[in-house]
């Protein structure tokens, strides 16, 4: 048994540990907006998000306007200051918790 | 015949080419008054309105007031254990599990959740004793031989933007509160973590919390306090138990059992953090024997199985401290990004009292029926138990959208966890009085609609009593010794799950 436990572990180690291309998520997105947008925006996550409905989300990002609409929520927040690579992940927590998304938060 | 049709067609287009000017003014005239009229509904129409009320609408229906969601899961677990003697059995068995979500807010600042839950193994069991599969701490963490659908949460939240005037945004929550699968479990179970910290506490609870964010008054990122408090066990006899005059009495030598504790959020920038919590929990039940017999091999007495009930005698304090990087440094690679790794401290301590009667065969004492004082996890002292659990997960190269995660935790001797809702069939890993180690593989098959994990739990225990309550069954006997021999206590458990999983 100790081999088999063995092997197992080795298998499943041996799938890891360098670097792949990450998947946008809203979860990545909520933890990017607590590092690096709550404290210049003074405003939680949910708020933020409930600025626009999910229509409104989805135009704004089509239309490559994502991170001008956080510098004008958000003025101390330079829309330079916002890497490409989090845009996405940040998009999809606004619209998962937009003010028409009906998801409401828990404690 | 051809040439008079031809004449004709000729006369009636030249005809209708000169129509009137007049006429064709009255038909422009009347094009524009329709056109205006068109322009003038439509400046009428106030779009922003209409995109408002479509807004409210899609919010407070989703369909019926109350937004649903789905997590499905079929697992399949191989569990395993073998003794110190060496004595082992395997057995694999097949489960689904079925929650459903139910969330709503009708105003900002209040909310109700709640969830139903099914949990069931596959086919009819013939054994039909359920022992502790409907105790209210695990009933719905239990795959059980019913298909009963359960409430596995169901609490409201009302959120206020300050607190006696200062800039304190505050929540106030009661009900059946989400008290499993908290932060640091909640990686190897795939999901966003609930109340508790889960080094500690994993059990289901009817209670309260407040929690006060106190990052604005402080000016450190993160700072919350949350006080919690729950019922774990009433006093009340049942309606019609006894005389149908008097329901809900209190039960002759049974107090309630109740947790009261805070968890403290000293930091928290969204990557770093610190988590930190304390409680204590009054009037803990255990087994505690009425007859001892004497045991010639140990030279000792030992409690008469048969004779073991549950009674309240101990009180108990935990705490714990948890430290998590959710990414390792900034922009170093995507993978160290995207790792999360932590460790955990966790203590743990008994506070025994009174007594039992119990009456002595055999031995010196025998015949002797007198009074014996309670025990807590087998000790009428009060014991300390302390527990390490370390864990890191990262996304996995070979195979796309997974993440690997492995974990390990360590308990000394009278460590004693909270932790008995902890879903892994083999018993909580937490719990562990030994070594417990983990790898995982989480999987993404469409999106995190379809998900699948294979998970392996190996426990090497080094004291009995892991899994007990806080009477004299939590006695901690050392696996590898003598007293451990005799009983032929558990030594090893392992626990191979892999599940399919939807989610919407």
């Amino acid at each position: 048994m100790k081999k088999f436990a063995t092997l197992v572990l080795s298998a499943m180690l041996g799938l890891s540990f360098v670097s792949t291309t990450s998947f946008a998520d809203v979860t990545k997105g909520q933890k990017l907006f607590q590092k690096k947008l709550k404290k210049p925006c003074g405003m939680t996550g949910a708020k933020f998000a409930a600025k626009h409905t999910q229509d409104e989300w989805e135009e704004i990002y089509e239309e490559g306007k994502f991170k001008e609409e956080i510098h004008k929520i958000c003025p101390k927040v330079k829309p330079e200051s916002i890497k490409d690579k989090w845009v996405k992940h940040l998009y999809d927590f606004a619209y998962e918790y937009a003010s028409d998304s009906g998801n409401v938060p828990s404690c | 015949m051809k040439k008079f049709i031809a004449i004709s067609a000729v006369a009636a287009m030249v005809s209708a080419g000169f129509a009137s000017d007049a006429d064709i003014k009255a038909e422009l005239e009347a094009l524009k008054k329709e056109i205006q009229a068109l322009k003038e509904a439509q400046a009428k129409i106030n779009v922003k309105s209409l995109k408002r009320q479509i807004s409210e609408i899609k919010a407070k229906t989703g369909g019926d007031n109350l937004k649903w969601s789905v997590d499905f899961r079929t697992a399949y677990d191989a569990i395993g254990y073998e003794t110190i003697n060496g004595n082992s059995s395997w057995n694999q068995i097949l489960t689904n599990r079925l929650w459903l979500g139910m969330a709503y807010a009708p105003k900002d600042n209040v909310v109700f959740k709640g969830l139903l839950s099914y949990y069931k193994v596959y086919g009819q069991s013939v054994d039909t004793t359920m022992n502790f599969n409907y105790f209210d701490w695990i009933v719905n963490e239990t795959p059980n031989i019913s298909g009963e659908l359960r409430v596995k949460e169901a609490y409201w939240l009302y959120f206020g933007d300050s607190f006696l005037g200062a800039d304190i945004p505050w929540t106030a929550s009661f009900g059946r509160r989400p008290a499993t699968d908290g932060l640091l479990v909640s990686y190897r179970e795939d999901q966003n973590p609930k109340s508790p910290l889960g080094h500690i506490i994993n059990t289901e609870f009817d209670g309260a919390s407040f929690k006060f964010n106190l990052e604005n008054v402080t000016d450190i990122s993160g700072m919350y306090l949350k006080l919690c408090m729950g019922r774990g066990m009433t006093n009340a006899t049942t309606r019609y138990s006894s005389d149908p005059a008097i329901n809900y009495t209190k039960i002759n030598n049974w107090q309630n059992t109740d947790l009261f504790g805070f968890i403290f959020v000293p930091y928290d920038d969204g990557q770093y953090s610190i988590h930190t919590t304390a409680f204590k929990a009054w009037n803990l039940p255990g087994y505690y024997a009425t007859q001892y017999g004497f045991d010639t091999t140990l030279n000792t007495y030992l409690p008469n199985p048969t004779s073991m009930r549950l009674e309240q005698g101990a009180d108990y304090v935990g705490a714990a401290i948890s430290l998590l990087a959710q990414g390792i440094g900034d922009g170093i690679n995507d993978t160290l990004d995207d790792t999360n790794a932590f460790i955990s401290f966790a203590w743990s301590k008994t506070q025994p009292y009174g007594s039992h009667s119990a009456t002595f065969l055999g031995g010196p004492y025998n015949g002797v029926t007198m009074n014996v004082d309670n025990a807590a996890l087998g000790s009428t002292d009060s014991e300390t138990g302390t527990s390490i659990y370390l864990g890191a997960n990262w996304p996995c190269i070979l195979i796309s959208d997974a993440r690997l995660g492995v974990e390990y935790n360590h308990g000394t001797k009278y460590w004693r966890s909270f932790t008995y809702a902890e879903d892994t069939l083999a018993g909580s890993k937490l719990a562990t009085r030994g070594d417990a180690y983990e790898v995982w593989l989480t999987k993404e098959l469409i999106g995190k609609t379809l998900t699948a994990q294979i998970r392996y739990t190996y426990i090497d225990y080094k004291y009995t009593g892991s899994q007990a309550f806080f009477g004299e069954a939590g006695t901690p006997i050392e696996v590898d010794s003598a007293a451990g021999r005799y009983f032929d206590a558990l030594d090893k458990a392992q626990d191979i799950r892999f599940y399919i999983r939807y989610r919407y």
